[in-house]
């Protein structure tokens, strides 16, 4: 048994190394196929931060009565903050808002002389995580006693969660196709190098090897294929974050889109081995059998 | 040992009956010549026994086994006890000549001790030592000839098949090829050699079968 399996790591090696440009190619043909799904993976988690970023942008107003005293507005604004979908609450004083219009208007003095603290109103801008729930917010308060006006723009809510909805399911069909071809490129190369050996197997087969010790090498070699395949994708991954991060920096600064580079690597690294593995290993156990049939 | 009971091969696509209702009896130990011209039915009748090929119609056994209703978890078993010099070799290209038998010992299940013993002796007699790292594309056919019987040879098996070993052999080759299956049949093994050659079976006398046209007709 031992020494049964010895021989088959031999065999597993030896073919490696007998065809080694056949090998290279295979290794290369999965690196880059890699390359492009964690390509795309990152894209989509840049992406997917981006609109969320987006998706926080959106506030409710509310503006508050003048009979509301600061301490009243500033409890609301502490229950606010309690509420886990709640992202940010700000309370602009009458004083502030003032200021605020100030600078907004500094070129208009007509406008500005008629301007004291007593016209502004105070009001909480309150933002959330999910969009859909700022309409729940600004509903909570229709009709509270302190409230003079409640603001925000229920069409620009739909337009954004429109646009995000399409831009998320354009993500998903991307990277379905992405996939579709990437298993195709990868079936194509791993079969056909299991082919170069047909000949091989048959005629190990017909001097009375079992399928198992015929099998074993080339599921093996299918699976360190995708090993080295996915370690150099991952590699150029590595080098290219920094890049891709840049390159959404230009559209929009100010959200951190890898934190970690190298634990995203190193998860893409693993993940990519595993599912890679599975396929290469899939592909030659079946391509395999096709000659074994002998 | 080996029996064929009206036994008929209709290849697919093929209009001919490539073996005609053959019956046949060969016992443990003997040496039989399967004679006959090219396309008489030789090496059909030969695939039967490791199975490479099935009987359209009738049963052929091996060591009291039907091959025909052999199920397939089996058929490396049989292999190993029927060895095979195929009439086209079938070496393993991506091998050298030492790993080529070496593969058939380690599939018979030989420790590597042994292996390093049996395939320098095997070598020798088949006057291919100093080939050992030599790929089969870098040899003579003659020369893949005598690995593909040297390979065959290795394990000892209980049946030997010779498909025209001596096809592409020199006369002193050929001869010392027939004394090798000799000396192997007399220390037990079964041997069934196809060949075409008349003169070569002349000189080394044994048992003949003679097809034509896929029919027996003379045992
Ligand atoms: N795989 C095959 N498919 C179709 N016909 C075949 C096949 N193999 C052999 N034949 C036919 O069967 C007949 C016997 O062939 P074969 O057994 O190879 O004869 P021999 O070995 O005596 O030369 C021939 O007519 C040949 O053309
Ligand atoms: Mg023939």
């Amino acid at each position: 048994m031992i020494s049964s399996l010895a021989r088959v790591i031999k065999y597993t090696l030896k073919h490696l190394i007998r065809n080694a440009s056949q090998s290279v190619l295979v290794v290369l043909v999965l690196a880059v196929t890699f390359l492009i799904v964690q390509l795309f993976i990152l894209l989509g988690m840049a992406s997917e931060k981006v609109i969320a970023y987006f998706e926080s942008q959106p506030q409710v107003t509310v503006f508050f009565k003048d009979e509301a005293t600061e301490e009243q507005i500033l409890q609301i604004r502490d229950e606010l903050k309690k509420d886990k979908n709640v992202k940010s609450v700000a309370y602009i004083s009458k004083q502030q808002a003032v200021e605020i219009y100030k600078s907004e208007h500094q070129d208009d003095p007509e406008l500005l002389e008629f301007v004291t603290a007593d016209i502004l109103p105070a009001s909480l801008e309150i933002s959330v995580y999910d969009i859909n729930y700022l309409p729940r917010i600004a509903q909570e308060f229709n009709g509270n006693q302190f409230v003079e006006q409640v603001y925000y723009q229920p069409d620009l809510v739909d337009e954004l969660t429109a646009w995000t909805k399409s831009l998320r399911q354009a993500g998903l069909i991307l990277i379905a196709i992405m996939l579709f071809v990437a298993s195709a490129i990868i079936i194509l190369v791993v079969a056909n190098n299991i082919n170069i050996f047909g000949h091989e197997i048959e005629v190990m087969r017909l001097v009375g090897a079992g399928s198992w010790y015929v099998r074993m090498p080339f599921v093996l070699d299918g699976i360190i294929f995708a090993i080295l395949g996915a370690a150099i994708s991952s590699v150029m991954v590595y080098f290219a974050i920094p890049r891709v991060e840049s390159f959404i920096d230009q559209l929009i600064a100010s959200v951190q889109l890898f934190p970690d580079p190298q634990a995203i690597v190193i998860d893409l690294f693993v993940k990519v081995a595993a599912v890679g593995s599975l396929l290469t290993a899939f592909v030659s156990y079946v391509s395999v059998w096709k000659y074994l049939k002998v | 040992m080996i029996e064929f009971k009206n036994v008929s091969k209709i290849y697919k696509g093929g209009q001919v009956k490539a073996l005609d209702n053959i019956n046949l009896h060969i016992k443990k130990e003997e040496f039989v010549y399967l004679v006959g011209e090219s396309g008489a039915g030789k090496t059909t009748l030969l695939k039967f026994l490791i199975r490479e090929e099935l009987p359209t119609e009738g049963d052929v056994i091996v060591d009291k086994e039907s091959v025909v209703k052999m199920p397939g978890r089996k058929i490396p078993q049989l292999r190993r006890k029927v060895g095979m010099v195929f009439q086209d070799f079938k070496l393993l290209d991506k091998q050298t000549v030492a790993e080529n038998i070496r593969f058939t010992l380690e599939v018979t299940g030989r420790s590597s001790k042994e292996i390093k013993e049996i395939v320098p002796y095997l070598l020798e007699q088949v006057g291919l030592s100093d080939r050992a790292d030599a790929f089969p594309r870098e040899l003579s056919t003659g020369e893949q000839q005598r690995v593909a019987i040297a390979r065959a040879l290795s394990h000892e098996p209980e049946i030997l098949l010779a498909d025209e070993p001596t096809g592409n052999l020199d006369d002193e080759n050929s001869h010392q090829i027939i004394e090798l299956l000799k000396q192997i049949n007399k220390w037990g093994t079964t041997v069934v050699m196809a060949t075409h050659d008349m003169n070569l079976v002349r000189k080394h006398r044994a048992r003949i079968i003679k097809l034509e046209g896929g029919k027996l007709i003379s045992d």
